[in-house]
């Protein structure tokens, strides 16, 4: 459906992520919106990029998605759910279809990785006896398996998103929202992480990565978006290096 | 709920310095509630036992049958600013004044000079109502004269009345050094809590199950901290009492100090409360502001 044209924003079926329209200031004072008129679609299965210079809009867009932030202007729908209108108590149903990922691991601290990941499993009520051999399972597919009993601080920069991602991944997310999964990693395992949410998606779950690194965008040959003063300036499948 | 529960331990063992604070915050705000509860219902005792020393007598008609003093009597036990009421009959108070002022001289009379002195004795609950007592006695056909003290009453209803205006002041600014005390524990808590919260909101959890685990803490921190002010008081009480005894005489012989079980009746489970209201409230507050991921 892409190509090398920017996408067509008119309908919503088929999408997974839809917005039109939407504006979002923090300060109302503000005299440019975070996000300024967007619209775009994303099907379900499709790895999308968005990219952009710092206060282009990235971050924002994720916590619209996530329903941290709610829209001023415009639709926002995620998984079928119109996040203008939810309900404050299925938020959290929500969530539990995302697999959220951010730049700064977000794990507690004076948890083991086990412990991280397992809780993901327990806050949505999972059935006591699925949860040790699931959090087992996908910390061996991250590689973490014999690291499980470490807490944050043992690991890692690499190691530590490792852990983050199979948090995100353990529920079988629809969708994985990561901000800046690898801004805080070295190349090598930057490329381990990307490995991963490839990973992922060729397993059927859609994947949103915010990202500043070029080479990564550049190499992996997906659909970019790309943002600037909170409009969206560009939305495009990059063709692989093959067909360059 | 098996989360909330074994959450609720894993928070309080895992923030170990947090836990101590909060628990010590709630002790010392208890401890001295406690302190100050015991002193006050020991005064209040005091006051109590002293009203019970004032008495209203009452005096009749000649020729009032008996029959009909303890009708009066019996109507007089009912209303509640009274304690109790005595009757002294003719030959009582006459066997009691040859008794004391005559010996065996008193034999010597073939009839009771007092035969109309038979009387009620009554003893205040609340002298604050002898006014009234006094003017529902007048009223009755049958009384001759009442005999009181307006001095004895007002000065014991205003010591009452000083006890308690005393002890809401003092309530007044426990509950401000309480709540002061509480919110500094609470703005340390927000803190070191804000992560773990907004994880558990961006992984999905409803706000009961990030809530649960929070709530049983701040009970299990209340629970904590009321018992050991309540430890301290029992342990301290009996002790402080034989102290003042041996080394304030004249306090002693003027205070009454009730037993620690009576004391402990209400204080136990009013310190309990409040213990867990305070840590439930804490909780609940540290936790508000941000379940709004």
């Amino acid at each position: 459906m892409l190509g090398n044209q920017t996408t067509n924003h008119t309908a919503a079926s088929g999408s997974v992520i839809f917005l039109e329209n939407v504006t979002k200031k923090y300060d109302a004072a503000d005299q440019v919106p975070a996000l300024s008129g967007i619209s775009l679609s994303i099907e379900a299965g499709e790895f999308v990029f968005v990219t952009g210079s710092s206060g282009s809009g990235k971050t924002t867009l994720i916590r619209l998605l996530t329903r941290e932030l709610s829209a001023d202007k415009g639709t926002v729908r995620v998984l079928d759910q119109d996040l203008t209108r939810i309900r404050r108590g299925r938020i959290s149903r929500l969530r539990r279809r995302l697999g959220i990922v951010f730049q700064d691991f977000r794990l507690l601290r004076d948890r083991t990785i086990y412990d991280n990941v397992a809780l993901a499993m327990r806050a949505v009520g999972a059935p006591a006896a699925t949860v040790r051999p699931r959090v087992e399972e996908v910390l061996n597919q991250v590689g973490l398996l014999d690291r499980k009993t470490a807490r944050p601080g043992q690991l890692s920069g690499g190691e530590q998103q490792k852990a983050a991602l199979a948090r995100a991944l353990v529920n079988h997310p629809e969708i994985i929202l990561a901000d800046e999964p690898t801004g805080n990693l070295d190349a090598d395992s930057a490329w381990e992480i990307m490995d991963l949410l490839e990973a992922a998606n060729q397993a059927g779950t859609t994947v949103v990565v915010v990202t500043h690194n070029r080479e990564i965008v550049e190499k992996m040959a997906k659909r970019v978006i790309t943002m600037k003063r909170g409009m969206i300036i560009r939305d495009e499948k990059l063709p692989s290096l093959k067909e360059r | 709920m098996g989360n909330a529960i074994g959450g609720g331990f894993g928070h309080l063992f895992r923030n170990k310095w947090y836990s101590l604070a909060s628990i010590l915050t709630v002790s010392v705000c208890l401890f001295l509630f406690g302190m100050f509860y015991t002193i006050l219902m020991d005064l209040q005792e005091t006051v109590r036992s002293a009203q019970g020393d004032v008495s209203v007598i009452v005096f009749f008609e000649g020729g009032t049958e008996e029959e009909e003093i303890l009708a009066l009597k019996g109507n007089l036990e009912k209303r509640t600013e009274v304690a109790r009421v005595e009757y002294i009959s003719a030959e009582d108070a006459w066997a009691d004044f040859s008794e004391s002022y005559l010996g065996d001289g008193g034999e010597s009379f073939n009839s009771n000079p007092l035969k109309d002195s038979a009387n009620l004795r009554i003893y205040m609950e609340d002298v604050g109502q002898q006014k009234d007592l006094v003017a529902y006695i007048e009223n009755q056909t049958i009384v001759r004269s009442v005999k009181y003290s307006d001095a004895a009453a007002e000065g014991l209803f205003g010591v009452a009345s000083l006890l308690t205006l005393s002890s809401t002041i003092i309530i007044v600014i426990l509950l401000a050094v309480s709540a002061f005390l509480i919110s500094m524990t609470i703005t340390v808590g927000i803190a070191s809590r804000k992560e773990e919260i907004e994880i558990l909101k961006y992984i999905g959890a409803s706000d009961f199950f990030v809530r649960g685990p929070y709530v049983v803490e701040g009970l299990l921190i209340g629970l904590v901290g009321a018992a050991i002010p309540l430890g301290i008081v029992w342990l301290v009480y009996d002790r402080a009492i034989l102290y003042i005894g041996q080394h304030f005489t004249l306090v002693y012989s003027l205070m009454r100090f009730l037993p620690a079980e009576t004391i402990f009746q209400t204080l136990v489970p009013v310190s309990l409360g409040l213990g867990m209201g305070i840590g439930l409230l804490g909780s609940i507050l540290t936790v508000r502001k941000h379940l709004k991921v």
